[in-house]
């Protein structure tokens, strides 16, 4: 048995009868940490947490809260809670009363429930906002209410179901540093779901990477994106490069692509690959090219910082080369 | 807009005008010649009077009536808002598929015409050998009030985020409460329009009441049985403050309806902007 | 582990090329709860069926048992028979008041379609911010009672009545005619004053979703209004068109009110033999044998009007491929 505060045994579910969304999950949540399910859409990340806050019961396997089996708790009577996609205030109660909703139901004693929800609004630093109402709010400022709401009845586990996606990019920015603060400030078990790579590597302990209703990989953010278990997890984590080998798949990952134009002199290293450049894309701190190579049945795609030198023109005739020691091989042959 | 456009909206416009006119001209002239100083029904208008109100309200079977009817009426709201409520929730919140037929069941009375329902029931009740009287008649205006209420609440519990409910009871609320604490607060405006409509429903009901009343009269049956007897502005004031309640209520059922449309749209948009 | 299988029916997040699109919400199968939660749920609405299952359901079935029973004074009794439903069928006044029933349901239900109609348009694409008030009138007049509705039009088309007043004061006929009241068109004037906001009301929903720009659309790829009408339109109204008009023709053909008060002799219809065989006569199982005649007709009409909208619907498709 495991000390883990959150483990899922064997879940499997299906919707519909015969299509699963869900297949032999088995992952343990250990006390403390911030888990990702990270996954397109459609591969049963949400499902999960569903499952884990009590709104659905699995076709198949168990729940266990601190070794508890809770698969047949209903979502009032589990320890979790649960930040929804839009933060879900209740619109005909003020800001204070969404946060003392669940204290009052757990009836915790009047004088105690003011002070905690002053805590709850410093902790999201919201200081002063408690009579304003959800109608007054920006997403940004929702979401954080709905955080508060949900720390503030001490969960064992929180649950995020995609909190930033509906919020623009500056305020997602903002929230993920708040979220890594309420983390470590509230020494929370944090699961988060997210089809975001970027949240995930920035926010998490581990990532456990979906694809089609399987854990492909289960990892710590610096494993899954240097090594990568699967070309799945290597394209959907840092969208890296995947390319044919004698045996089996290389991973190259974007910013390792050496390129060079034809026309430049100096030593063309052996092995390296002829390409036309087919687009160019600025991105600030680099530029990111898509270089047909005629050995090679897809792109390769390249990450050249801006500093290196001015930007290669589509249609450029270029050398694609790298490090072998940078790359990384995987058995077996390409999904895609 | 074309010259087209604009003239079909003209003569379309127009229609509506002449519409309106057939629609409610009819009911102005019965509220004008409540008033009317003579028995005459008829123009030339001779002047006004509220002899025909003094006459009527001083009549102890009209005030039976009214005082019937409105009982009546509350009691049917009441007890629509209380099971309308209740199938409508258990309709919209279970995902089962016996839901369907539920709706079909709750509809059923405004799918059959008033007659069949108003007989059926009277030989049902003869059947047991219930007494007729104002409850055989509560029964019949429940039924027939039902589907009115139905549709509305049924609407405005699936127009209803889930979201809310599910936050509700992530947060430890039970079904009930989250239903109570949640659910009810955002619903209980349209609701209340809701129970206006079942209201006058039951304050016009006529033809299942003509069946199933016994001794008691209503409004709607104290007219029928003037307009056999005498014909004169009596009736006119008995419809008159038909109309005035019921237009009361309506705007009321109309106003609330209206608020929660602008309500929603208000939320809908400030969520819209939040993103932005 | 097939990609083959059809999509998992998963709650779609936000597509990462579109940020601000609000997201979905999960499907109604992830909303919803576990098993017993569904069932336990749908009970919450089970008293109110029950009520109108004892009070609707099972007065209905009775009455169409009655039919089938042996008449008797104000009662019914064994053995079953069918006697009452060769008496009706065989009765001329059956067959006479069928026939004013019909005439009656259906000029009110096409008159009142046919105004509705033109006002419902109206009102979607023309009425601006005239629109609310319009539909507050429209939706007032469908409130006001049934009863004094029928009052209202007894005292306007009787010979003592508005119109006649109004019409000799003007001096378009010398002394006040009795063309205007006692004779079905005064019954389908009344009926077609109590259907029409209804019909409004429900035309104009159909018209909601059909955005203005598509009739624009419509009209810049060319044909007439007729046209324009004809293919996008009319398939898209065509549903709650006829459905307000077998509802409406079920309203007025089993009326029994307006033949009594503005009808003449002969315009009696079936609904008013009814209603008498409950009262006055007595014979209960003929009057459920009349019920059961003009019920199973009007079964026929929802089967016709049914199948003839799924065959229409099926050769539109065929046309447009």
């Amino acid at each position: 048995m495991s000390s883990a505060t959150l483990s899922f045994r064997g879940i499997g579910h299906s919707y519909v009868e015969g299509e699963p969304v869900l297949r032999e999950i088995d992952l343990e949540v250990a006390d403390g940490e911030f888990v990702t399910l990270l996954g397109a859409s459609g591969c049963g990340k949400t499902t999960l947490l569903r499952i884990a806050a009590g709104f659905l019961a699995p076709s198949e396997g168990a729940v266990f809260l601190h070794g508890e089996d809770v698969t047949a708790v209903p979502p009032h009577r589990r320890a979790v809670n649960l930040v929804f996609q839009r933060a879900a205030l209740f619109p005909h109660l003020d800001v204070y009363d969404n946060l003392a909703f669940g204290l009052k139901l757990a009836k915790v004693p009047k004088g105690e429930i003011a002070g905690r929800v002053r805590e709850a609004l410093e902790l999201v630093r919201l200081e002063g906002y408690a009579h304003r109402r959800s109608g007054e709010l920006s997403g940004g400022q929702a979401q954080r209410v709905a955080l508060a709401r949900a720390l503030i009845n001490r969960p064992e586990v929180l649950l995020m179901d995609e909190p930033l996606s509906a919020l623009d990019l500056r305020v997602r920015l903002e929230m993920e540093a708040e979220l890594r603060r309420l983390h470590r400030e509230t020494a929370t078990t944090f699961v988060y779901v997210t089809h975001d790579q970027h949240e995930a590597l920035a926010l998490s302990d581990r990532i456990a990477v979906f694809d089609r209703g399987e854990i492909a990989q289960l990892g710590t953010p610096a494993e899954i994106y240097h090594q990568p278990a699967s070309a799945l997890t290597a394209r959907f984590v840092g969208d890296a490069n995947v390319l044919p080998g004698e045996d089996g798949l290389t991973v190259l990952r974007q910013e390792d692509v050496v390129l060079r134009a034809s026309s430049d002199a100096g030593e063309v290293p052996a092995g390296a690959l002829r390409g036309t450049v087919r687009d160019v894309g600025f991105r600030g701190a680099g530029y990111s090219y898509v270089v047909q190579c005629p050995q090679l049945p897809e792109p390769v795609k390249a990450e050249v910082p801006s500093d290196a030198g001015p930007p290669l023109g589509i249609g450029a005739a270029v050398t694609v080369s790298w490090d072998p020691a940078l790359t990384r091989t995987l058995p077996g042959e390409d999904e895609a | 807009m074309s010259a087209r456009a604009g003239r079909t909206g003209l003569a379309g416009g127009l229609f509506t005008a002449l519409v309106l006119v057939f629609l409610l001209v009819p009911l102005g002239i019965v509220a004008l010649f409540s008033l009317h100083s003579s028995p005459s029904l008829t123009f030339p208008f001779e002047g006004f009077s509220t002899r025909w109100y003094s006459e009527v309200f001083g009549n102890e079977a009209f005030r039976e009536a009214l005082f019937n009817s409105l009982e009546l009426a509350l009691a049917t709201a009441a007890f629509t808002f209380v099971f309308g409520t209740a199938a409508a929730y258990g309709v919209t919140r279970s995902g089962s598929r016996l839901a369907g037929a539920g709706v079909a069941i709750f509809l059923l009375p405004i799918t059959l015409p008033l007659l069949f329902v108003g007989i059926a029931l009277l030989i049902a009740l003869r059947r047991v050998d219930i007494e007729l009287s104002l409850l055989t008649i509560l029964i019949g205006h429940t039924i027939i009030a039902f589907p009115f209420f139905f549709m509305i609440a049924r609407v405005a519990l699936e127009r209803l985020d889930p979201m809310l409910e599910e936050a509700a009871a992530d947060l430890g609320a039970s079904p009930w409460t989250a239903f109570r604490k949640v659910t009810l607060p955002q619903v209980f405006p349209v609701l209340l329009g809701a129970a206006a409509l079942a209201f006058m429903v039951s304050l016009d009901e006529f033809v299942v009441t003509f069946f199933v009343s016994g001794n008691e009269t209503t409004l709607p049956l104290f007219i029928f049985s003037r307009l056999r007897t005498t014909l004169n502005p009596s009736i006119n004031v008995v419809s008159t403050l038909l109309m005035t309640i019921t237009l009361v209520l309506f705007v009321f059922a109309f106003v609330m309806g209206i608020r929660a449309e602008r309500r929603r749209a208000r939320r809908a948009a400030s969520l819209l902007d939040a993103v932005q | 582990m097939s990609s083959s299988a059809s999509a998992p029916i998963e709650p779609p997040s936000v597509d990462p090329m579109y940020p601000g699109a609000p997201p979905d919400l999960p499907p109604a199968e992830a909303r919803s709860a576990a098993g017993p939660k569904n069932r336990r749920t749908l009970a919450i609405a089970a008293p109110a069926a029950g009520y109108l299952i004892l009070f609707l359901v099972v007065p209905v079935v009775t009455l169409l048992a009655y039919s089938v029973l042996t008449a008797g004074f104000f009662t019914v009794s064994g053995p079953l028979t069918l006697d009452n439903y060769k008496q009706a069928l065989e009765s001329d006044l059956t067959w006479q008041l069928g026939r004013n029933s019909l005439i009656v349901g259906g000029l009110t239900a096409a008159i009142s379609v046919l105004i509705a109609v033109p006002v419902a348009y109206w009102l979607r694409y023309h009425a601006g911010r005239w629109q609310l008030a319009v539909m507050f009138l429209v939706a007032v007049s469908m409130f006001a009672s049934y009863l004094v509705r029928i009052y209202a039009w007894r005292t306007i088309l009787g010979t003592n009545g508005v119109l006649n007043t109004a019409l000799i004061d003007l001096g378009l006929i010398d002394h006040p005619s009795s063309l205007f009241i006692f004779n079905q068109a005064a019954i389908v004037i009344a009926l077609v004053h109590i259907s029409v906001p209804y019909v409004v009301l429900v035309m104009f929903a159909a018209f909601r979703p059909i955005e203005p720009r598509y009739l624009e659309a419509a009209r810049d790829l060319g044909g007439g209004t007729v046209q324009r009408w004809r293919r996008v339109v009319l398939p898209l109204i065509a549903g709650p068109a006829i459905s307000s008009f077998i509802f409406i023709f079920v309203l007025a053909s089993a009326d029994y009110v307006t033949p009594q008060f503005l009808g003449g002799p002969g315009d009696a219809m079936l609904g008013v033999n009814i209603a008498a065989e409950f009262t006055a006569s007595g014979n209960w199982a003929m009057g459920a044998a009349l019920s059961g005649i003009m019920l199973a007709a009007y079964a026929l009409c929802f089967a016709v009007a049914a199948i003839g909208l799924r065959l229409a619907g099926l050769s539109k498709i065929r046309w447009t491929t």
